[in-house]
């Protein structure tokens, strides 16, 4: 096999190359997409290792909310008004409480294309995760799911190609599995104010990278009231 | 020709002796029993080889063969096995009346058109019965009652001539008419040997001397339509059974059964252009109750083959309990060929929309399983925040009428009154959908006031509110939010965004007893 093959088929890549992949869809931080070079992978397997509630979703949200716009709008701007059924669904499986619907719709999300599923098995939730994968309806999933074997990961990875549908594997922290083949692991752990990522596996890329990425804070309202009457609370015991 | 009726009466004289021997013909003499009158019904060759007639005493049958199989009539049995021959003849003709216990009515003359003479159609008819390997007789006349009594005098009489219908109808005998054997006997001991003899009276004289069964029965041959009967229609649901002959112990031994119920689904499915997602496969045991071996697959499937490979790994999979007597297929719910809509420039090449995804998901999960976020015109976070189980038809569009000034400010206070104030689990389900409706018109127009852009809620929600130490690192508060004071469990929360050891943003508040709870984390 020749090397102008090898290079074809993407057995064999420069690293200078990488930046121009077309499918990288922004992730919304500068940070992050310098690291990333260029952003999130589309079709593959996301892997994560965050606390909950450290502000993971946070870091995803952009990506979860421009993916329908990026396909649609910007190519035919003259199509402004898409018609309702490129809103793909969103679906989280297994989250470790309750979706907040006011929470969601603050953030700009349309409540009905979120799904929040509960499934009573590790075998329920994978069959249910490549159901939603591999519809062609769902644009992200994302699983809160424990060990997976690489066979299993596989055939994860072939239904979000097939559906064209992008998966997000959410783990706790310090959990180690074995090497998983996904496109992208990323580990955060949380700062002052935002999320240290460090890139643990990247295809086609460096790994051991990491940056810092600062969010504006919660509540940008509520310091400004809390600096004004800071004797509401006192911390009781 | 069109305008008149044409009926073609199939009888199938030995439709259990069939089902028997249709792995294979027997050696061993065969015969089935009327439980009643211990008459021979049915025989097969190697019984009749044996010198064995119909209607023979089983004693003398018995006494004729020393290796002679009994088996007893069962009814029950009969009347499926010509419900599975209707289901097969529907394929051929729309008209049919089922004449119980083992023949079929078909009407002929609608369907003539459709495959060009009554020649063909027989032909037709012939093919398919053969290949289902079963023995029958028909006729075809143009009445129902002339059809039956030339099946019986002159099997496969086939014209749509009236003048040769007559011809036959004329020469059959008095013993073969369906009348009790009194009257019979009567018209015998009068000199009267065949129809045509009996059609040569004047009707008034007939009238006087015989039972109104004979008139009734005359006139129908000449054409009055009957008195009461219904079409055939075809079952709504797919069920099927097999009986083997013999008990079947071993898994991969039941394949080949399976095999044939399932291609008999297939063509069932076929059609009906239709699919389904779960099959039913009921063994039934001896002494122990019924096993039920239920299959299903993500995607709509029709092929036998497909369905076969699943119920293989299934049956894997499953320990019988005993051998198996008979096995039964059913289907309950089918669906439709999933239209695809692929947008060109999308390039999404999905097969499924949200609505074919939910089904499938509910198919396995349950209908609880499934959950939308939805927004209640609330300030307590709980009963503003709701979880509503997705329901299969919800792809229909809203009512305008809940539109209904969603904005009013004191529309908080009204829905919140009725429920429980702090009990998540408390939350009336109508009241959940409604919710949830209106959410879906517009989610902005809903809010109340108060929920603008300023306000924190955090994305995850415990429910309930877990205790927790007293927060040390606090970010931001204080948000008091009160339950309403008619309510029985007044409540006073103030909330504050605290950080943990591990980093984690929790949303925490101090009810009035000055205990901490964590009530969701900033995700």
């Amino acid at each position: 096999m020749s090397l102008a093959q090898l290079k074809a088929n993407g057995q064999l890549w420069h690293f200078s190359t990488q930046n121009q992949d077309p499918n990288l869809i922004p992730t919304g931080y500068a940070e992050l997409d310098e690291l990333l070079g260029g952003g999130w992978p589309s079709h593959e397997v996301v892997e994560l290792f965050a606390t909950t509630g450290s502000g993971e979703l946070r870091l995803l949200q952009p990506w979860l909310q421009s993916s329908a716009k990026l396909l649609g709008h910007e190519e035919f701007p003259e199509q402004n008004q898409l018609p309702p059924q490129t809103n793909r669904q969103l679906v989280f499986i297994n989250p470790p409480a309750m979706l907040s619907a006011q929470a969601l719709s603050l953030a700009g999300f349309e409540l009905p294309s979120i799904w929040q599923i509960n499934c009573k098995t590790a075998v329920e939730a994978l069959w249910t995760a490549e159901q939603c994968l591999k519809s062609g309806c769902c644009q992200h999933v994302l699983l809160w799911q424990g060990e997976l074997s690489i066979a299993k990961l596989k055939r994860l990875q072939l239904s979000a190609q097939q559906g064209q549908c992008n998966l997000v594997l959410m783990h706790q922290p310090k959990t180690r599995f074995c090497s998983l083949p996904v496109a992208l692991s990323l580990q955060l752990s949380p700062t002052e104010n935002g999320l240290k990522v460090k890139v643990l596996k990247r295809r086609g890329g460096f790994i051991g990278g990491q940056t810092d990425i600062k969010f504006s804070p919660w509540y940008v309202v509520k310091t400004t009231l809390l600096a004004k009457q800071p004797t509401v609370l006192s911390v009781a015991g | 020709m069109a305008a008149q009726p044409l009926w073609l009466y199939l009888q199938f004289p030995q439709l259990q002796l069939d089902m028997l021997e249709a792995d294979g013909s027997k050696t061993v003499p065969l015969v089935i029993v009327s439980s009643q009158q211990l008459q021979v019904q049915q025989l097969n060759q190697a019984a009749k080889d044996v010198g064995i007639k119909p209607k023979m005493a089983l004693a003398l049958a018995c006494a004729l063969s020393k290796q002679l199989d009994v088996i007893a009539e069962q009814t029950e049995l009969a009347g499926q096995l010509l419900a599975q021959q209707a289901q097969l003849l529907y394929q051929l003709c729309a008209d049919m009346v089922l004449a119980p216990p083992d023949a079929i009515w078909l009407r002929l003359d609608p369907m003539l058109n459709l495959y060009g003479g009554l020649a063909k159609f027989c032909q037709k008819l012939r093919a398919l019965l053969t290949q289902i390997g079963c023995t029958f007789n028909f006729a075809v006349a143009d009445t129902m009652a002339a059809a039956r009594l030339l099946c019986f005098h002159q099997p496969m009489f086939i014209s749509a001539e009236t003048k040769l219908i007559r011809q036959a109808l004329h020469t059959c005998p008095l013993a073969l008419l369906p009348l009790t054997p009194n009257t019979i006997r009567e018209l015998q001991r009068l000199g009267l040997h065949s129809v045509g003899e009996l059609f040569a009276l004047p009707a008034r004289s007939l009238n006087t001397r015989f039972p109104v069964e004979l008139i009734d029965f005359l006139q129908e041959l000449q054409g009055k339509p009957k008195a009461n009967f219904c079409y055939y229609s075809p079952p709504e649901f797919f069920d099927q059974k097999l009986e083997p002959l013999y008990l079947i112990e071993q898994q991969q031994h039941l394949l080949p059964l399976c095999k044939v119920l399932l291609q008999q689904l297939d063509m069932y499915l076929q059609l009906r252009d239709q699919y389904c997602h779960q099959i039913t496969l009921v063994l039934c045991y001896r002494d122990q109750p019924t096993q039920l071996l239920v299959v299903s697959s993500a995607q709509g499937e029709r092929q036998a083959t497909t369905w076969l490979q699943l119920l293989q790994l299934r049956l894997e999979q499953t320990q019988l309990q005993a051998p198996v007597c008979a096995l039964t297929l059913s289907v309950r719910h089918f669906v439709a060929k999933q239209a695809e809509t692929k947008d060109l420039f999308q390039g999404v090449q999905g097969k499924l929309n949200r609505q074919q995804l939910l089904s499938i998901l509910q198919a396995r999960l349950g209908e609880s399983r499934i959950f939308q976020p939805a927004l209640a015109a609330s300030h307590l976070p709980e009963s503003a925040n709701q979880l509503v189980a997705c329901e299969a038809a919800d792809s229909a569009l809203p009512n305008s009428d809940d539109v209904a000034s969603p904005t009013l400010p004191n529309h908080a206070q009204q829905n919140s009154e009725k429920q429980n104030t702090v009990k998540q689990s408390s939350v009336k389900k109508s009241y959940a959908d409604q919710g949830a409706r209106k959410s879906k018109l517009n989610p902005s127009k809903l809010l109340p006031q108060s929920l603008s852009s300023d306000l924190a809620r955090p994305l995850l929600l415990c429910s309930p509110p877990k205790p927790c130490p007293p927060p040390l690192d606090i970010s931001a508060g204080v948000e008091r939010i009160l339950s309403p004071w008619w309510q029985p469990n007044f409540e006073q929360r103030d909330y504050v965004i605290a950080r943990n050891a591990q980093g984690q943003w929790c949303w925490c508040y101090r009810d009035q007893q000055r205990q901490w709870f964590i009530h969701g984390y900033f995700s």
